[in-house]
């Protein structure tokens, strides 16, 4: 709408309670004050308007009061810019993605150096506004909030867990000292064997790392470096053997499952190479099984054999319905907010209701809306529906290409916190 | 009326309409409008790309 000036003038004199001649004449008034102050002093400062200063080139500029800019970008107000890549010497090998936006569990700490400072340095509303986004889009879910924080510990744990290294060294230190005769000859066995074995590089890095506590001899640091040497090996092949074996085991007892069944039996190939021993086996748990089928009701079993083929199908499917329902995306349900993923924000609006309208409105169309209250530095609260939840910018920069105007050419994506 | 008094009522009109995105001409002044900032990337000076969010902007024309 475009307000000329005889409209304002028509304002003003309302808002003076005086005609439109009087207005016109203070309104002229008014103006020739700021023209004549800002050629004097080169500014004229117009509480609740701005600053009107003379530019480069003569002309005029104004240089709006911070409150009315705010309440003017009310819509915008309080978001801050996102790092759509980290800086080059930060990027990782992988992918620009990959540490920043691949991971969202990743607590803010975790990524010094990343988009997190810069926004947490600009505002401090953007947090506010997040933490409340998350806090109530959270409301009356509760524990769905959870699996993100266990795997936040569980990333947390991680390193932890590489840092017990060096402690089961440490435990591994005394026991040289406590150890029977039996084991320290043991040890001088082994470290004749070793001797005799160039395991030069191995011993030096081991050296470096298991450190001989005060005056503890070159003997003992040497047969902690060798008693490790062999130690890495056996636990290696101990992995690899209990891996093997639950695979095995886990093919075998999937065998047997399919056994159960018995009509599978056929068409499941034994990649295995004891062929004829495994197919014995199975046979064998075969076997009985259809007999007492035969015995107890051939007709009607014959004709419920079918159904576990039709879940063996059936399970497929449901995993694509379970690809279908991740909680990343633009369409489908919002089963949970996830921290640190991102949005396009499409609404922004100062009532509750109609915001929580807009939300409905967006999740008959499919889409995945999310709506969260933003309280501005000003002390306003917006209601901001955001549609979608993405890994990376890059993955909602791409859906915002697939959104219909105006939302296309009227978003903003942002993180959530 | 006090030349103050005048002046908050003459800013409370122009900023309710600048609120609303209205344009507001005034004559021997200028003319003030809302314009609509869009999103951009923006790159650093350490190579981080990094994205403005889009903004609503006061503008000032000054009448010439």
């Amino acid at each position: 709408m475009r307000l000329n000036h005889d409209e304002f003038t028509v304002l003003l004199a309302r808002a003076l309670d005086s005609d439109e001649k009087e207005a016109s004449g203070t309104l002229k008034a008014w103006v020739d004050a700021i023209l004549r102050e800002t050629e004097e002093n080169g500014s004229c400062d117009v509480t609740g308007l701005g600053t009107f200063r003379k530019g480069e080139d003569g002309s005029m500029i104004l240089d709006p009061e911070k409150s009315l800019s705010m309440e003017v970008n009310h819509k915008y107000a309080g978001m801050s810019p996102i790092e759509v890549s980290p800086p080059k010497s930060a990027q990782p090998e992988a992918g620009e993605d990959a540490a920043a936006d691949a991971d969202p569990g990743i607590s803010d700490a975790q990524k010094p150096g990343l988009e997190e400072d810069k926004i947490t340095e600009e505002t401090t509303s953007e947090e506010t506004e997040q933490d409340i986004a998350a806090s109530d889009t959270q409301e009356g879910q509760g524990d769905e909030h959870d699996p993100f924080g266990i795997k936040e510990f569980e990333e947390e744990g991680l390193p932890g867990a590489l840092e017990e290294e060096p402690e089961s060294g440490a435990s591994f230190d005394p026991d040289p000292e406590s150890r029977p005769e039996e084991n320290k000859d043991d040890a001088e066995s082994v470290e004749t064997e070793s001797s005799s074995r160039p395991f030069t590089l191995p011993k030096l890095s081991l050296s470096q790392h298991v450190k001989p506590s005060g005056g503890a001899s070159k003997n003992q640091s040497r047969y902690k470096s060798e008693k490790m040497m062999w130690l890495i090996p056996i636990a290696a092949l101990l992995i690899v053997a209990l891996l093997l074996y639950f695979h095995f085991d886990g093919q075998r007892l999937g065998r047997t499952h399919l056994g159960d069944q018995a009509v599978v039996q056929d068409e499941i190939p034994v990649p295995i190479p004891e062929e004829e021993n495994n197919e014995e086996q199975v046979i064998q748990e075969f076997v009985p099984s259809p007999d007492p089928v035969e015995e107890v009701a051939p007709p009607p079993d014959r004709d419920v054999r079918p159904e576990p083929v039709e879940d063996v199908a059936a399970e497929p499917a449901d995993e694509v319905i379970r690809d279908l329902a991740l909680p990343y995306g633009l369409m489908g349900p919002e089963e949970e907010v996830l921290i640190g993923a991102y949005t396009i924000v499409v609404h922004s609006l100062r009532n509750e209701r109609k915001s929580e309208i807009e939300k409905q409105r967006l999740e008959n169309q499919g889409y995945k809306a999310t709506r969260w209250s933003a309280v501005l530095p000003s002390g306003i609260t917006t209601y901001r529906v955001g549609i979608g939840q993405f890994k990376s910018v890059s993955d909602a920069e791409r859906a915002v290409e697939q959104l219909p105007e105006p939302f296309r050419s009227n978003n903003f994506i942002i993180r959530i916190r | 009326m006090t030349e103050k008094k005048i002046e908050k009522e003459i800013v409370t009109i122009l900023a309710s309409h600048l609120k609303k995105h209205d344009q507001v001409q005034i004559n021997g002044l200028g003319t003030f409008s809302v314009s609509h900032q869009k999103k951009e990337q923006q790159q650093e000076k350490d190579g981080r790309i990094v994205m403005n969010p889009p903004a609503d902007i006061i503008a000032f024309t000054p009448e010439k």
